[in-house]
């Protein structure tokens, strides 16, 4: 198989000042870890408010006193929403696993077939797996 | 004092909102990604066979430029966000360097040079198909664009617009996606980074 690099020679190549470039860096590198933080975030102020919540009953009950008491408060709805998203989420986590294998089976060889009709064929330059690379992240 | 029935309502309330976090940040993200990047797939694919059909030859300019372009939409996928554009067009206004578009006066030049009308108003259609998946991905990421989808959809079919909700949309889309976030310089941007 080709290597999977780009191997056309260039005819067009853009010409990006380096402050540019490297204030895109900065500003993307923000974008990228903005959403992890806001999602660290809410994460950790959740987990936060449940400890404070069990917090509030020290020294007033047994721990399985309380862990009874509310389990028999859980609300059904919410329950079952969440059992429903949480089987949801996981089927779509496995059956994403399952489309990077399957992908990644079938890249080589439409990339052999393509390039006995284009030897100069370029790539889009992701992983086989069809996920974001690393240095490009 | 808290009562059991509060403390179940508590932590109810915390799982649900980590959970809820988890699918808006980072499951929904992932799966809006692998199908742009799908559906770029496939019109690459489409272009593919136009040319292996004999239509256009595999080393024609506009050939070239198009593939070049929706190589560099699917590997900077990630990156096609209201943030981005907004930042690539603050620097380009910045730097006095808004109106430069070199892919696409290129792609133009190479689109003008095909004799063949048909094969000129493919290659166009091609083009605006992968504009057309850029450019929901684009909007679909954003809280603020569909807000202002929504608005310019109204505008306009208060303005007397007698058209489908599809074309309505559509001629929205394009009113979203110009002036500050003009579509060409996400495109541009994206082949700027490929280069």
């Amino acid at each position: 198989v080709t290597p999977l690099t780009d191997r056309r020679p260039k005819k067009y190549k853009s010409q990006e000042p380096a402050w540019r470039w490297l204030t895109q860096q900065v500003l993307g590198l923000v974008r990228q870890f903005g959403s992890t933080a806001i999602w660290a975030g809410v994460c950790l102020y959740a987990i936060e408010q449940a400890g404070s919540t069990l917090r509030a009953f020290a020294g007033r009950t047994s721990v399985a006193n309380l862990l009874l008491s509310i389990a028999a408060n859980v609300s059904i709805t919410v329950a079952v929403s969440v059992a429903i998203s949480l089987t949801m989420t996981g089927l779509y986590l496995w059956e994403y696993r399952r489309h990077r294998k399957t992908r990644e089976r079938l890249t080589a060889r439409i990339t052999t077939l393509e390039l006995k009709i284009d030897p100069n064929r370029s790539t889009s330059g992701i992983s086989t797996e069809g996920t974001t690379r690393i240095g490009d992240q | 004092m808290i009562t059991p029935i509060q403390g179940a309502e508590a932590l109810q309330t915390c799982i649900v909102v980590i959970l809820a976090a988890t699918v808006v940040f980072k499951i929904l993200p992932m799966y809006r990604l692998d199908c742009f990047r799908q559906k770029m797939f496939q019109v690459r694919d489409e272009l593919f066979d136009y040319a292996a059909d004999g239509n256009i030859a595999f080393d024609d300019p506009a050939y070239i430029l198009l593939r070049v372009q929706m190589n560099a939409m699917i590997r900077y996928g990630h990156q096609i966000t209201l943030f981005r554009a907004l930042v690539t067009s603050g620097i380009r206004w910045v730097s006095g360097n808004e109106h430069s578009l070199p892919w696409y006066d290129s792609w133009e030049k190479s689109l003008a040079n095909l004799k063949n009308d048909e094969v000129r108003r493919k290659m166009a259609e091609f083009h605006e198909r992968s504009n057309t998946v850029a450019a929901k991905h684009l909007i679909g990421g954003s809280v603020v664009l569909w807000a202002a989808l929504a608005i310019a959809a109204m505008v306009l079919f208060l303005g007397g617009a007698a058209w489908g909700a599809r074309q309505l949309l559509k001629a929205a889309a394009r009113k979203v996606l110009s002036g500050p976030i003009d579509q060409r310089l996400i495109e541009e941007d994206a082949v700027c980074s490929k280069a």
